[in-house]
């Protein structure tokens, strides 16, 4: 698989050619944080999560690739750990305890928000998934997850997307979200 | 009614599915309803909700790609070309440490055997990426080229063969990190051909595929080795390992050096053992002056 193709899947959301690209460059990538102070954990989550933004904007089709994929990933890789670095850096000081308080509520909503998730079916996950994060099109999600056309894509999507508001929704008045 | 109307405008805002005129009109009708803006907030959530969901399943999917072990630290062919003289002296040490001035004979053999079976062992991998990716890996195949000719030097002497691997040992260390961090932090396509090309070199150095598995409370400090699949249980992230590998007459011992210690590890079963360090001085020493002499 050359690199053309490699990206060409990647595009289209095929999740076979992420695990791919994820494997053939695991070593040059973690190598980057471990040798800059980094644990072969935080390595493969710095990896993981620059291997996904490639992914999201390969998917959404907000990608021009003007260099090889390595070098792209790469610089997202160096980004993020110089990132995380900071961070790091920031948290062995004082300001801790500010952020953890002013995260509290947030934390709580995603909390809510994920459990809303966790009950909505297979099918519905992914429509919502492709749609939301992959920014596919309606043809795209038609393809990919088997619908007759667009329309059947279309009417899912509406669907789920107004059963998870239903849930978040319900959960928030429970929590005293909404006003 | 007029949040029921706005829904669609909403959604393909959030969505990032508007134009930027599209975005601009809504974002000015967004400032005169505040009703808009609250359910603006919820939906923005949601979206976010959905996208943090997605790079979990993501990020869960990648995590259980197998990968081979820290990079870097695992033996190359050359290496154990290299260790191979110390084979029997080591697995003698084992069972019947005994150093004998005729174990030169028995240290031929582990270097003949050494190369072959690695090769089966590289097209496997080779197989199961193919499976997996329905692909040919492009960058295996010159790998496999540098392997072959090492093939020719598996005479049945060992000296001049110990002299090969140690002319050759600058080799090993050809993944160099700078040379990364280098090219890389530069811009321009050429600059990343060569670290490409080194890492595919590196990646199929590798026999054993290692695993970490560190979410098995009953298992704090063990493995499991089978068919050329390391799976080590516990904490192994603090620290850096390595996988030394001794083969004898076709027979491979692997060893684990974590946190100073030299650990035995038995690939007769699948069966989850625990780790033993290793305490017979002789052993420990000739471990060690075959990982002074790597490094």
């Amino acid at each position: 698989m050359d690199e053309k193709e490699i990206f060409e899947r990647i595009c289209k959301g095929d999740e076979k050619a992420l695990e791919f690209l994820y494997k053939k460059y695991y070593r040059m990538m973690t190598k980057l944080v471990i040798t800059n102070s980094g644990t072969e954990e935080e390595a493969r989550d710095i990896y993981q999560d620059a291997l996904i933004v490639f992914w999201q904007k390969a998917t959404s089709g907000n990608l021009v690739l003007t260099s090889k994929i390595s070098t792209y990933i790469y610089s997202i890789c160096q980004n993020l750990w110089r990132k995380e670095l900071d961070r790091k850096k920031r948290l062995s000081n004082e300001e801790k305890d500010t952020a953890v308080s002013l995260d509290t509520e947030t934390a709580e909503r995603d909390k809510i928000i994920l459990k809303c998730i966790e009950q909505l079916g297979e099918t519905c996950k992914k429509v919502l998934m492709y749609y939301y994060f992959e920014e596919m099109s309606m043809q795209e999600i038609a393809d990919k997850l088997g619908f007759a056309n667009t329309d059947t894509a279309k009417t899912k999507k509406y669907k789920c997307k107004m059963k998870l508001d239903e849930l978040v929704k319900a959960q928030y008045s429970e929590h005293d979200f909404l006003d | 009614m007029a949040l029921e109307n706005n829904i669609e405008l909403l959604d393909n805002y959030v969505a990032n599915r508007m134009s930027a005129t599209e975005k601009a009109a809504f974002e000015q009708q967004l400032q005169a309803d505040p009703q808009l803006q609250r359910e603006l907030e919820i939906q923005q959530q949601i979206r976010e909700g959905i996208r943090q969901a997605r790079i979990t399943e993501l990020k869960t999917m990648l995590g259980n790609v197998p990968v081979s072990a820290v990079p870097g630290t695992q033996l190359t062919g050359l290496a154990k070309l290299a260790i191979g003289t110390f084979a029997a002296a080591i697995i003698g040490a084992v069972a019947y440490f005994s150093f004998k001035p005729d174990g030169k004979t028995e240290t031929q053999q582990p270097v003949i055997t050494e190369v072959t079976p690695e090769n089966p062992v590289v097209s496997q991998d080779e197989t199961k990426v193919e499976e997996q990716a329905d692909v040919v890996v492009e960058s295996t195949t010159p790998d496999r080229k540098t392997k072959e000719p090492a093939k020719p030097n598996k005479n049945k002497k060992s000296e001049p063969k110990k002299d090969d691997a140690i002319a050759s040992r600058p080799a090993i260390d050809a993944f160099d990190p700078a040379e990364e961090t280098q090219p890389v932090s530069k811009t321009g396509d050429e600059m990343t051909a060569p670290v490409v090309e080194n890492s595919a070199q590196a990646a199929s150095k590798n026999d054993i595929l290692t695993a970490v598995d560190n979410t098995n409370k009953k298992y704090k400090f063990h493995y499991v080795l089978k068919e050329n699949k390391l799976t080590l249980y516990g904490d192994f992230e603090s620290s850096l390992y390595e996988i030394i590998e001794v083969f004898n007459n076709e027979k491979r011992t692997a060893f684990l050096f974590f946190k100073n210690n030299y650990y035995l590890m038995n690939e007769d079963n699948d069966k989850i053992k625990p780790l033993t360090p290793i305490n017979d001085p002789v052993l420990l020493k000739k471990l060690r002056e075959y990982r002074a002499q790597k490094n």
